[in-house]
């Protein structure tokens, strides 16, 4: 306010100085008019006094100018230029011009001087001079023009005070209140407070700007507060402890889940060495790390070293470190890292256990090699020195027959053919076991077998068997599936030939084979018959090595033929099942997987 | 037929050989039938040697070979027999109890002419004998240039 009234009253001063400036010149000029006028009236009045040279007349003359106080000296010269009347009388001649000058008028210092001619019927008669002070006069002029501009300002003071005094209300008290709320947001960092609003002016407009600036810096500190808060509790409250070391390995900080970790509170260690409780075996390891660290900021590094428990227990740590020591605001190396003790224990649990697995494991199977070496061994000496006196037995039974028939008796002879047909009877049983034997040691052999064409290939090896039959054959589209084909024939086989056999019982058999994709899916054949069937009740005797449903005198066969199949489509990795009412059929069920050709 | 070539029964087993015999005579197969015991004999027979140096130079007409024998086996013979460039022309049948694979897979690899495995019941034994008695002994007179 002091400035806006000091501004107003300089301007004042400025302007009045101006003018007065302006009205000292007009002063002059004026003066200067004056005195001329005055002049010219003299001059006139003096030409009789001085054509007559009448000296009385012409001091006569000027002493009339005793009406104009400021004219301080006069005086007449005649033609010749000789002093002849002056004014005041009394004058001295020294202080007048001993001759007069050029006519004119002109400021001498604080006097302004004049020659004026006088002249009658344009004949030069003689000159006249006149002096004025102008030092009284102009004080006279100064001390006017002084009041009149202390009355200005005095009067233009009040309504400049009281403009002010508004404006200060306008302008002053916005910027004085925006000026409160910066110092209010600086000093206490308080981003809520908010300049009162006003209007919209350039002022509403500035103080709204300055709001919504500091709602941005709110909305940013805000937005910094919850980061900082989430990851504070990201820290704090993670499992994983934190730490930051510096390059020296010393620890700057650690998040409060350390304790949890190692036992100690971090300001336990905050400021120590990482070195101290770390276990000397491991201090290469960190040393390399570290070095490693510092040639790859930013990247991370996996670490598993040990450190001394609280307790005094090693621990084994894992973790991750990262360099961030040119990272500003973190300027450290970062590691978290967690307790992986009992993951360790198990570890070494799990090789160990692995360790004794495997000798177990190579140890059964070095048993099993030699059980199976044994097998093959006895199947082989069951192949050969079984079946050779088998083989003794039936043939010098026959040979016994033949060579004493006539000597023999009828209960005699059958005896010998009892014990022929024993001896045949037996070495069928061991050609089936061993065939049984071989289907499950032998190696598999898989190719892509069309099952269309298996099947027909068995039929027509089988149709001897069954010439004197009447059958009918349905037989739908089968499936190409990829196994070993001698098996899968092998597998035919037995199911055809059951189905041909269990319904000799029917005047027409009806055998059914069909081949569709399941849902699991694999490929499941099946085989259909109308002829004796089973009870379900001994379902699950139907595959097992020698289980019978019949009796030999009814249905032939060894009971190895199913065993076989099963044998066949598990090692295949299919399976069997079957489903039976006797007098009424049965259904062969067996799948295999289906396996794409192009994996092959 | 005059001039019938042997029969080399090479079996080390005494009942396996009297059937095979009386097999052949039922068959009414005339050729003489020589009888080594073991592998080792069967090679001294073939290649005149030890008690065999003075036998006539005649080559069997056939050998049955029996695979499971003391010392040398049947293998071995086989092997020896069809890796001679002179002898491989002579033709060789497994006579064995054996159905096993591995055996009837390294025979043939071996340039085994036959493999039979000898029935249980006499009559098919006969019947096998006799077939092979009439291929073998009979019919199918050796090629200089061998079976294989």
């Amino acid at each position: 306010m002091v400035i806006m009234l000091l501004t107003t009253v300089a301007t004042l001063v400025l302007m009045r100085l101006v003018s007065l400036g302006y009205e000292y010149l007009t002063f002059r000029q004026a003066t200067l008019q004056q005195l001329s006028t005055l002049g010219q009236v003299i001059a006139a009045n003096s030409t009789a006094a001085l054509t007559f040279e009448n000296q009385d007349d012409a001091t006569e003359t000027l002493a009339g100018l005793k009406a104009e106080p400021h004219v301080t000296a006069a005086a007449l010269y005649d033609k010749a230029g000789k002093l002849f009347a002056r004014y005041p009388a009394t004058l001295p001649e020294a202080s007048l011009p001993a001759r007069p000058g050029r006519a004119g008028y002109y400021f001498e210092g604080l006097s302004l001087v004049g020659f004026e001619p006088v002249v009658q019927d344009d004949k030069p008669k003689g000159t006249l001079y006149l002096k004025l002070e102008t030092g009284e006069v102009l004080y006279g002029w100064f001390r006017n023009s002084l009041g009149i501009t202390v009355i200005v300002i005095a009067i233009a003071f009040l309504p400049a005070y009281l403009i002010s005094r508004k404006l200060q209300k306008q302008i002053s008290r916005p910027i004085l209140s925006l000026a409160e709320t910066a110092k209010a947001v600086s000093e206490r960092r308080d981003y809520s407070v908010r300049a009162p609003s006003l209007g919209g002016d350039e002022l509403g407009l500035l103080t709204q700007a300055f709001n919504h600036m500091l709602t941005q810096i709110q909305e940013q500190n805000q937005t910094l507060q919850e980061n900082e808060r989430r990851f504070r509790a990201l820290i704090e409250q993670s499992t994983d402890a934190i730490s930051v070391i510096d390059a020296e390995n010393r620890i700057l900080y650690l998040s409060p889940s350390v304790t949890a970790v190692e036992g100690y509170r971090p300001e336990e260690l905050v400021g120590r060495s990482g070195v101290e409780n770390t276990h000397p075996d491991d201090l290469p390891l960190i040393r390399e790390i570290v070095q490693r660290l510092l040639a790859h900021p930013g990247k991370p590094f996996p670490v598993l070293w040990r450190r001394r428990h609280k307790n005094g227990q090693w621990l084994w740590l894992e973790g991750v470190a990262t360099n961030w020591l040119n990272e500003p605001g973190i300027r450290g190396i970062v590691t978290n890292y967690r307790d992986v003790t009992g993951r360790k224990a198990s570890e070494s649990e799990i090789r160990k256990l692995n360790a004794t697995l495997e000798q177990r494991v190579t140890e059964r199977t070095s048993q099993l090699e030699a059980v199976n070496k044994e097998l093959e061994s006895f199947s082989y000496s069951v192949s050969h020195d079984l079946r050779a006196p088998l083989r003794h037995i039936s043939g010098f039974a026959d040979m016994l027959r033949q060579k004493a028939a006539s000597d023999l008796d009828e209960t005699a002879q059958r005896y010998l053919g009892i014990i022929s047909s024993s001896a045949r009877q037996m070495g069928v049983l061991i050609d089936d076991l061993l065939v049984f034997s071989r289907m499950g040691r032998s190696e598999l052999r898989r190719t892509q077998v069309k099952m269309d064409e298996l099947v027909a290939e068995v039929l027509r090896e089988m149709a001897g068997d069954f010439a004197t039959r009447t059958i009918v054959w349905d037989i739908g589209a089968l499936a190409e599936v990829y196994g070993d084909r001698a098996m899968l024939k092998q597998v035919w086989v037995n199911l055809l030939s059951n189905a041909v056999k269990y319904s000799r019982v029917r005047e027409q058999a009806t055998i059914q084979v069909r081949s569709h994709k399941n849902d699991r899916p694999e490929w499941e054949f099946s085989v259909s018959d109308n002829g004796a069937g089973f009870d379900m009740q001994y379902v699950g005797k139907l595959f097992g090595v020698f289980q019978r449903l019949h009796l030999a005198e009814e249905f032939e066969g060894t009971g190895i033929g199913l065993a076989n199949v099963q044998r066949i489509i598990l090692r295949h990795g299919g399976r069997v099942w079957a489903e039976g009412k006797v007098n009424v059929g049965a259904t062969f069920y067996f799948t295999l997987p289906c396996t794409e050709i192009n994996n092959v | 037929m005059t001039s019938l070539r042997p029969i080399l029964l090479v079996e080390d087993n005494l009942q396996d050989i009297e059937l095979t015999i009386a097999a052949l005579k039922h068959n009414n197969v005339a050729n003489e039938v020589i009888i080594a015991r073991h592998g080792g004999e069967a090679l001294d027979y073939l290649y005149r040697r030890g008690g065999f140096k003075d036998r006539p130079p005649v080559m069997p007409v056939v050998v049955f070979l029996d695979l499971k024998m003391p010392k040398v086996d049947g293998l071995e013979v086989l092997r020896t027999v069809k890796g001679d460039s002179v002898m491989k022309m002579l033709p060789i049948v497994m006579l064995t109890s054996s159905r096993e694979e591995a055996d009837l897979v390294k025979t043939y690899e071996s340039g085994v002419n036959a493999y039979v495995v000898k029935p249980v019941g006499f009559e098919q034994f006969s019947e096998a004998i006799r077939q092979l008695g009439i291929f073998w002994a009979l019919l199918n007179e050796p090629s200089p240039q061998g079976q294989k």
